[in-house]
């Protein structure tokens, strides 16, 4: 039943799941070529001057990718089931509710980390492959905040969408971006390698709390709770 | 057969602080087709949303197959088809998905009655439901739930943007499918005429109240109008416990009541109404419906 569930959630999302990969890959892939071209059209000397003394990003274009990756599918996802009621259908079906949609997120949630995952995996590589491996690091360090950024967004998508209560949606909403925010501000404020670094595992776990929520929303959805 | 699939309870319910029903109770026996009737905003849906748990009532107890609405087990969900209104479904989806989607949920799954539905729709496989009219979505949603093989089905307003052919196929099947496999169905729509040849058994909805729960033959035969010439038409013509409704143009009237000529005749008197021309109108479901309910 749940793999008959996530075949629903695919063949809805699918050709905006292909967009949203083609746009990752787009911005990955011209990240590596200006990378290319610094190291054809400089000398190596002044690259690394410029990454390690004066802390050029070099992929500083992906850094909004994941949260509009994260906001498109949320949207792709869940408001054709809000539209209509057609929530109604799912949480009709003969399954435990709460298994119906921690599976419709957690299916969402994958496809993202698949997307997240391969850009950070292919700029990794391409990082390693003309600075040490300190460079990378910073990479992941930096860029762990854009990823979380994309999946809570996502979620706060989901939590928005399955609210009944314009009320509760609105905070939530206002919530979202607040959080959201905050994983931009510390970035930009703390620069790379600071002591963000050793508070991220806080945000992931906050993160991985609010997945929880969507069982909330669930559920005054079910209850009519306006 | 008496064994009981629905049991409403002491039902009430409010939006804030408007009422839309209170104390409404009504059972739904197995084996037969109740209908849900009553004119727009008197609560059918409202109903319906609390019996698939949906919207949680202010008080009062719903029991589908003897477990409360809100807390439906998965296998008793397997028991029940569910129409939304305006047929939804997942319109992302083309025909061959979305049977092979719902199949995989429900263990009696029956193919052939959705496929043979799908054939007279001259639709290929690969059909989005988005891309067909709502006739057609109607078939389809129909097909799915014959499919399904439930053992009660709820049908929030089936006709809705559906033309005379498409509601006629509708019902045929219905009836079919219910008589020929003793299942239960409750159904709301706002065209009571197709529902005459239909229904087992109905309840009456108004504003706020509950006006009848009876088996519809019962109500048809039972419920009747009258016309006849005022003589004076300067005195108002209230309701009461005889006259369950009353319509005045100029110096025609018509009465709308339970009770039979005769008695109609000597509350008339005993109210000092002068008429002439007392005589009983043949009424469909519809005129009784609107008899009860009224135009307005």
């Amino acid at each position: 039943m749940l793999k008959s569930l996530m075949y629903k959630e695919w063949l809805k999302v699918r050709w905006s799941y292909i967009g949203l990969v083609l746009l990752n890959m787009i911005v990955v892939i011209n990240i590596c070529i200006s990378l290319f071209n610094a190291f054809k059209f400089y000398e190596a000397n002044q690259v690394y001057d410029g990454v390690l003394s004066w802390g050029y990003v070099f992929y500083i274009d992906l850094m909004y990718i994941p949260l509009a990756t994260g906001i498109l599918l949320g949207v792709v996802q869940f408001f054709p089931e809000i539209n209509s009621s057609r929530l109604k259908l799912t949480l009709h079906l003969p399954i435990k509710e709460i298994k119906s949609l921690l599976t419709i997120q957690w299916y969402g949630l994958s496809l993202l980390m698949i997307i997240f995952l391969a850009d950070a995996v292919v700029i990794s590589v391409m990082t390693f492959a003309y600075f040490p491996s300190e460079v990378v690091s910073s990479f992941l360090i930096l860029s762990l905040p854009w990823f979380l950024a994309g999946l809570t967004a996502y979620i706060f998508i989901a939590l928005v969408s399955i609210e009944p209560a314009w009320s509760r949606r609105i905070m939530l909403a206002v919530v979202g971006v607040g959080f959201v925010n905050l994983l931009f501000s510390n970035i930009i404020s703390m620069g790379v390698e600071t002591l963000f670094s050793k508070s991220y595992l806080y945000f992931i776990v906050i993160t991985l709390i609010l997945t929880l929520i969507i069982l909330l929303s669930g559920y005054n959805y079910k209850k009519g709770i306006r | 057969m008496n064994e009981a699939v629905v049991q409403v309870k002491s039902l009430t319910h409010y939006y804030g602080s408007r009422l839309v029903f209170e104390d409404f109770n009504f059972e739904i026996k197995k084996g037969s087709i109740f209908g849900l009737l009553g004119k727009n905003g008197t609560g059918k849906t409202t109903t319906i949303n609390i019996l698939n748990g949906f919207l949680k009532q202010t008080s009062g107890q719903c029991l589908v197959f003897g477990e409360d609405s809100h807390s439906l087990s998965p296998q008793t969900k397997a028991r029940v088809g569910f129409l939304i209104e305006g047929h939804i479904q997942y319109s992302f989806m083309n025909i061959k998905q979305i049977e092979k989607f719902y199949s995989a949920f429900y263990p009696n799954w029956k193919k052939e009655p959705y496929w043979e539905l799908m054939s007279k729709l001259q639709v290929t496989e690969n059909q989005k439901i988005s891309r067909m009219s709502c006739g057609q979505r109607s078939q389809v949603a129909l097909g799915l739930l014959l499919a399904q093989d439930p053992d009660l089905l709820i049908l929030d307003d089936y006709s809705m943007g559906l033309d005379a052919g498409y509601r006629r196929l509708f019902v045929d099947y219905l009836t079919e499918y219910a008589k020929a496999e003793n299942k239960t169905i409750f159904i709301t729509s706002h065209i009571i005429q197709d529902l005459e040849e239909l229904l087992d058994d109905c309840v009456v909805i108004d504003y706020r109240s509950v006006l009848l729960t009876m088996p519809i033959k019962q109500f048809l035969n039972e419920f009747k109008q009258y016309k006849c010439d005022l003589v004076d038409v300067t005195g108002g013509i209230k309701k009461d416990d005889v006259i369950k409704n009353v319509e005045v143009v100029k110096n025609k009237a018509s009465f709308y009541s339970f009770a039979e000529m005769k008695d109609l005749e000597n509350h008339l008197f005993q109210l000092d109404i002068k008429h002439t021309g007392l005589a009983q109108i043949k009424m469909s479901l519809e005129d009784a419906f609107i008899g009860l309910t009224g135009k307005y």
